[in-house]
């Protein structure tokens, strides 16, 4: 065994490059494993963190209609908790604890949220620490005594070099006075938080009379299971948050103040939840991609390797060396690459998780304002994930090749093919099964895998399909010169050696191409919603705008006869049951506008299970069944909604929120409109917020396109290995042919044209791939784990996009060995020939 | 009628201590369908010398000169490694121990391609013309796996012949044949050499096949 190990490790040192590269192609991916499960987890304890800063240990929300109560509403709230009618179901109450929340600017501009609570309620989770010591009755009592007294984050106190006790300027109010601190935040929060006594937040905000919530937390709490809570840490971001089962106010609460609502924290934090899991979602499966690609080159080497060697393992076994001996160099051998490439792969990972953090962390700010990323915090368990993968896909690929070369035949057998298999019963099998995954309601885990089957199956045919086209343009090219048909030939020939680096970057092309699609449709669709949805210039919203509604709508009539406006909308919100769903109603009256329809957000409408349902009964809401317009979509995430024409309205009277969206010329409507507005209401041009919506879009989806670009590098280097393998093959052919003549740059020529010849073609066979490949992501994967379906756009250019890349892929990757055939001296050319004696 | 004026030829191999000189001011002249023979011991430099004569390798000292019939003389040792190759392609011809056909090229294409390499126009007739002259008019379509050693080196001297050179290198050309398909490719390249004009310098260690040549230059006394 040692002599064999011995001889082998030899062998290898004489093919460096090729070690060296397959070495590097599954360390690229074992790296992006791990970077994206550090960035991943980094950002899911960034979001619990801040989750935890603001909702402490609350694990529900009750909020009045318009995102206030008042506090004679909150006395009988408090009564009924503390008698156990405050909900509907059989949880109980643990805590109940009333916030006050606000903005406010700190001196240099920058916001600060401001959070008043009830400090013997409250289920902030404050450290009462003073001056470093634990809870000390001095800093209950200058909470609660001393005006402005706040606590603030530690990372914050130490990035701006506050200490206990000095005085953080506020714009147009008294400074606040660090009292202590709170757990949490790296500093790095766009805006910070200040946790003041209720009294001071009322004060500061200029707010005496009304309350942000009531805090509240249930037991037991959700837990999850032991499974879903080890396949969260193995794969962060590929399980979708749980959704928790609606919680509902007392009937009889219920009826007497209509828009009081329970909503769980977690759903309150999905304002833009669903772009953020679908963030998540993306980074984990393009890193799981990256892997498998690094994989599947890993298998392609060691299958070359181990046929290349079939005739010596048959010598050895005719010598007596004992079959077991060969199996476990062979394991030993892929060993010990997977171990170089997994010891390489974390350090790399380490670095890129680095690289990532910034537009990580930008995507998170963007999406929720507390939330921001400074550091990779220590976690192990992604490093041992990318070791225990390389190792045991290794091992994995490695044990049918070791049972292959102690099974070597004793005499060598001539024509055995050196490239794996193709099986098409095997494509035909994914295929098979990634219909039934698609054609039963598997949920958006059972799309993924289906996504992967397919791919799989496509990589398969990847050789067959690209020798099938070699052959038609062989015979297309019958009429040129030999030195052009030669590169057609050879392709044909090198199809077998290449065919695994070719299926792997058909599979990253087309998962780009995928993505591409997937990302612009997604993106289209969000900016005609948001175009539907933000269609006036101008939106002014605020509580109280419906008392002062006559003064507005004479302001708006004045200014319709002078021709500024053409029409408004009327539009407020009810928080309401359409059972068994909690949804926000949007009433809506038009003037000057088409009439409002009664409409089920798509969500909604695919929740209750009848997206083309024709009406809709809804007791004591709707006078009988009322017919229902097509959905309309809706990609916020959060609460389901609908939205109805307000005469259809049959409930009790609306408190909810005021919006009135006003068409015109949105510069002259700010301006002959904001002196008549009533106190509290605002006024919104609406196109900086598409602008910023889309903005986050894009932020959101950048990181996925780098996540594309390193699987295609996987591949990429997996194309290097393979066609330096070719031209290692073609050495002697193309050196016989500098002796008898050909010029220098007719071998690279050769080998580029080859090379590109088979890239492009792979090239050619992603793209019916991605096509399939974007339409299970936006018609399966979406939908199933979202409830929304994307408008299928292709983007001009993600066909020719991904044509070059594979082009340009594959004449980078011939390019040296390309160089290398034609800067070759004649002594090499030489010394080649006579090798072969 | 080509003509090869080899004058004072000097070539060493490696260097400092290892240094080997294969042999040194060696003269030699060859005309246009004559043979040659190199033979000696294995190291002793005759495939050397055949490169340095295919402008392959660059000697130390001394001038390679080939004057092709009705051109003017090339002095292959003095000119640069482009000019060499397109002196091989149009003006020399090779047959290698090992054939070293093109395996993705038909028979009748292998020999077209050296044609096409050479310029020359109607490579695919010319290339038939020569496989018919060395006896493989029918298995033209053939791959080259699927010929013999015999056929393989047939088609490798029709290829080596078919752009009409003014001399045909050959390197152990029955080296990797049995006695009796040696003896009929030998025949074969004589005959074709013969019948084109050109000159034949072979490498041999088969004194059978050095005798079939005009000339023999044995190396290896230094």
């Amino acid at each position: 065994m040692t002599y064999l190990w011995r001889a082998r490790r030899r062998a290898l040192r004489r093919e460096p490059l090729q070690s060296a590269l397959l070495i590097l192609s599954l360390a690229l991916g074992v790296a992006v494993v791990v970077a994206v499960d550090l960035v991943n987890a980094a950002s899911r304890t960034a979001m619990a963190s801040a989750s935890a800063q603001l909702e402490g240990f609350s694990t529900h929300r009750l909020e009045g209609p318009g995102g206030s109560l008042d506090l004679a509403t909150y006395a009988e709230l408090r009564r009924a908790w503390r008698q156990g009618t405050l909900l509907a179901s059989e949880d109980r109450v643990r805590g109940f604890a009333p916030v006050l929340e606000g903005r406010l600017r700190l001196g240099d501009g920058r916001g600060l949220v401001l959070l008043g609570i009830d400090p013997f309620a409250s289920l902030q989770n404050v450290a009462f620490s003073d001056a470093g010591q634990a809870t000390s009755a001095l800093a209950w009592e200058s909470f609660l005594l001393q005006p402005g007294a706040a606590f603030l984050p530690d990372g914050f106190l130490s990035a701006e070099g506050l200490a206990l006790g000095d005085a953080i300027p506020v714009q147009g109010r008294p400074p606040l006075t660090v009292l202590g601190t709170l757990p949490g935040d790296d500093g790095a929060s766009a805006q910070p938080l200040a946790v003041v006594d209720l009294a001071t937040a009322q004060e500061w905000l200029g707010v005496t009379d009304r309350l942000s919530r009531i805090d509240l937390a249930l037991t037991p709490p959700a837990t999850q299971s032991l499974g879903r809570r080890a396949l969260e840490r193995l794969f962060p971001g590929l399980l979708l948050p749980n959704k928790a089962p609606p919680v509902a106010l007392h009937p009889a609460l219920r009826a007497r103040y209509p828009g009081l609502m329970v909503r769980s924290q977690a759903e309150t934090r999905l304002a833009l939840g669903g772009l953020a899991s679908a963030f998540q979602l993306n980074l984990a499966a393009m890193g799981l991609l990256a892997m498998v690609v690094g994989l599947y080159l890993l298998y392609g080497a060691l299958t070359f390797s181990v046929r290349r060697r079939l005739e010596s393992f048959g010598r050895f076994r005719a010598l007596g060396v004992p079959q077991g001996q060969l199996r476990s160099l062979v394991l030993r051998e892929a060993l010990v690459f997977a171990s170089l490439g997994a010891l390489l792969g974390l350090g790399l990972g380490r670095v890129l998780a680095g690289g990532l953090l910034g537009l990580v962390s930008d995507t998170l700010a963007g999406l929720y304002d507390q939330v921001a990323i400074a550091a990779l915090p220590f976690d192990p368990v992604p490093y041992l994930k990318g070791l225990l993968l390389a190792l045991g896909g290794a091992f994995f690929v490695a044990w049918p090749l070791a049972g292959e070369a102690a099974r070597a035949p004793l005499l060598p057998r001539a024509g055995r093919p050196l490239a794996p298999p193709i099986r098409l019963s095997g494509a035909v099998g994914l295929g098979l099964g990634a219909a039934l995954l698609l054609s039963f309601p598997t949920g958006y885990l059972g799309a993924l895998a289906a996504l992967a089957a397919l791919l799989l199956a496509g990589a398969q045919l990847v050789a067959p399909v690209t020798g099938g086209l070699l052959r038609v343009l062989g015979r297309l090219a019958e009429p040129l010169p030999l030195g052009l048909r030669l590169p057609l030939r050879e392709a044909s020939r090198g199809l077998g050696r290449a065919q695994l680096a070719l299926a792997a970057l058909v599979v990253a092309l087309a998962t780009a191409v995928g993505m591409t699609i997937m990302v612009s449709s997604f993106r289209l669709t969000v900016a005609d919603w948001l175009t539907e949805r933000l269609d006036a210039p101008v939106l002014v919203r605020g509580a109280a705008l419906g008392a002062d509604r006559p003064v507005l709508e004479a302001a708006l009539h004045a200014a319709r006869e002078a021709g500024v406006v053409s029409g408004w909308v009327w539009r407020q919100g009810v928080e309401d049951w359409l059972e068994p769903h909690p949804v926000s109603v949007v009433l809506l009256e038009a003037e000057g506008r088409p009439a409002p329809q009664l409409r089920l957000s798509e969500p909604l409408a695919r929740r209750l299970a009848r997206p083309d349902a024709p009406t809709l009964s809804w007791p004591g809401r709707l006078d009988g069944a009322q017919a229902l317009a097509p959905f309309y979509r809706a990609y916020g995430g959060g609460r389901p909604e609908l939205e109805m024409p307000r005469a259809l309205w049959q409930g009790p009277a609306p408190e909810g929120p005021w919006g009135l969206a006003i068409y015109g010329d949105a510069e002259v409507l700010e301006r002959r409109l904001a002196p008549i507005l009533p106190d509290g209401a605002e006024m919104l041009a609406q196109g900086p917020v598409k602008a910023r919506a889309l903005a986050i879009f894009d932020r959101t989806f950048r990181v996925t396109a780098v996540l594309q670009t390193l699987a295609g590098l996987v591949a990429g280097v997996g194309l290097l290995s393979a066609f330096a393998g070719l031209a290692l093959d073609r050495q002697r052919q193309l050196s016989a042919l500098r002796v008898l003549g050909a010029p220098r740059r007719f071998a690279a020529r050769q080998l580029l044209l080859e090379a590109g010849l088979l890239a492009s073609l792979a090239g050619l066979c992603a793209l019916p791939l991605g096509l399939l490949a974007a339409w299970v992501l936006c018609d399966a994967v979406n939908l199933r784990a979202f409830l929304w379906t994307l408008d299928f756009h292709v983007p001009a250019g993600a066909f020719l996009q991904a044509l070059a890349l594979a082009l340009g892929a594959g004449l980078l990757a011939a390019l040296g060995p390309a160089l290398r055939a034609a800067l070759a001296p004649p002594a090499h050319v030489l010394e080649v020939l006579r090798a072969e004696g | 009628m080509a003509r090869l004026q080899v004058d004072d030829l000097t070539l060493r191999v490696g260097a400092g201590a290892d240094a080997l000189t294969l042999f040194s001011g060696l003269n030699l002249t060859l005309e246009g369908g004559e043979s040659l023979a190199l033979t000696g011991r294995s190291g002793s430099g005759k495939s050397s010398l055949l490169h340095c004569l295919g402008g392959l390798l660059t000697p130390q000292a001394g001038r390679v000169c080939w004057t092709p019939a009705g051109q003017p003389t090339v002095a292959l040792s003095a000119v640069g490694e482009g000019a060499r190759s397109a002196f091989r392609r149009r003006h020399l011809g090779f047959v290698f121990q090992f054939f070293h056909l093109i395996p993705t090229l038909t028979a009748l294409e292998n020999v077209a391609f050296m044609a096409e390499l050479a310029g020359q126009d109607a490579p695919l007739e010319r290339a038939r013309a020569m496989l018919d002259a060395v006896g493989l008019g029918a298995r033209g379509s053939a791959f080259p796996e699927t010929l013999s050693g015999g056929e393989q080196q047939r088609v490798a001297l029709a290829r080596a012949l078919v752009h009409g050179p003014a001399a045909v290198l050959a390197d152990e050309p029955t080296g990797n044949l049995d006695g009796r398909t040696a003896d009929a490719v030998a025949a074969v390249l004589f005959e074709q050499v013969r019948r084109v004009g050109a000159a034949l310098i072979l490498v041999t260690h088969d004194p059978a096949l050095a005798a079939r040549a005009d000339g023999t230059l044995a190396l290896g006394a230094g």
